[in-house]
């Protein structure tokens, strides 16, 4: 059962991805608002922050969980996180490529 | 966009956000088809959008299932290792995969989703609360990892979490209990969707007047269906799943077999 034992440190993933979920949800409603006052322009802008807030919150809970792991000095769960926020980078390199 | 529309997307993420709290589904494969169907949205661009949403599903969920030590925090990580790298390779091939294939592909995923939900809706017919998790060591991680690489490919395909395939592997195949298995695979498809969300951004196919309010009603459904949960017998949720995704499916082929789609 080691392997389940919860890391307390855990809770900051929690946070992360709390922190991401409220922030972003907090932007579009306030780019809804915008929309309904016929700020369209505004409301484009603020939709856009809302969304890639949102889409940045999984990346930063990776972050977020390889500072844990290697506080925790636990060098092979670094070591998957890295490899995951890796694969995660490239895709959104090749994204932002597309997008150019 | 109208106002009606707007709020038309608020509905629908609410009801897509209260079926991924109650159901434990990303609600990508109920998103997708709506917003193609019902919206008139090219496919593409209702998988990107979809993507997104799933992405607030996951992350508004999981952060309370990480906080209360249900999910598998190190087996979601290794377990994303593969499911992104399918997710990010099948986002780039999408772009070149004919509209009708993708339809037909999305039946297919529909069908599954409601012959998986049905299993599970006959096994918990007799279902007790369990709140003790028992003692488990996650195995098999060679087919674990590769069915979560499958899952991924059709996240990135489809524009769903692929809660459906990954929860079943980890319960069958890694010996998981299924109430891990579910918050471990909420936890996943987060990352899961970002991987070939950028992907899907980067190419224009991320609607930002549909993603606002569709996103918006998520969160909203999320909070409200995992408040009521502990209410609902899910045997009602689940069936209400299966009626919504069979006639998705029926919609889908009647609007293929007319070239309508």
């Amino acid at each position: 059962m080691a392997e389940q034992t919860p890391h307390p440190s855990e809770r900051w993933i929690a946070l992360t991805l709390r922190l991401g979920a409220y922030g972003s949800f907090a932007v579009l409603i306030i780019a809804m608002l915008l929309a309904v006052a016929g700020q369209t322009r505004a409301a484009e802008v603020t939709s856009r922050i809302g969304v890639l807030v949102l889409m940045a919150t999984p990346t930063l809970r990776i972050i977020t969980a390889i500072f844990m792991y290697v506080s925790a000095r636990d060098k092979k769960m670094a070591i998957v996180a890295t490899g995951v926020l890796a694969i995660v980078i490239i895709s959104s390199v090749v994204g932002l490529n597309l997008h150019g | 966009m109208t106002i009606e529309s707007s709020l038309l997307l608020i509905v629908l993420g609410c009801a897509a956000g209260a079926f991924g709290a109650l159901a434990g589904v990303g609600g990508g494969v109920i998103i997708t088809p709506v917003l193609a169907l019902y919206f008139h949205l090219p496919i593409h661009q209702a998988i990107g959008v979809s993507l997104v949403a799933v992405i607030a599903t996951s992350t508004a969920t999981s952060s309370v299932h990480v906080e209360r030590h249900v999910t598998d925090v190190r087996l979601g990580m290794i377990l994303e290792l593969s499911t992104t790298i399918g997710a990010a390779i099948a986002a780039v091939i999408a772009a070149y995969v004919n509209k009708k294939a993708i339809a037909i592909l999305f039946v297919i995923f529909l069908l599954y989703s409601a012959s998986s939900i049905v299993k599970r809706a006959w096994n918990s017919r007799k279902e007790k609360l369990v709140t003790e998790i028992p003692p488990y060591e996650p195995h098999n991680y060679p087919a674990g990892l590769t069915v979560a690489l499958f899952a991924g490919a059709m996240s990135g395909l489809l524009g769903v979490g692929g809660g459906v395939i990954k929860v079943p592997a980890m319960y069958m195949f890694m010996g998981v209990p299924l109430r891990v298995a579910t918050a471990t695979s909420n936890f996943m498809i987060g990352v899961t969707a970002a991987a070939s969300a950028y992907i899907y951004y980067g190419r224009g196919d991320v609607h930002l007047t549909v993603a606002a309010p569709l996103v918006a009603g998520v969160f909203t459904g999320s909070l409200v269906g995992a408040r009521v949960a502990p209410k609902i017998r899910s045997i009602y949720v689940l069936t209400l799943f299966i009626g919504v995704t069979v006639w998705l499916a029926g919609q889908m082929i009647f609007k293929l077999s007319t070239g309508a789609m």
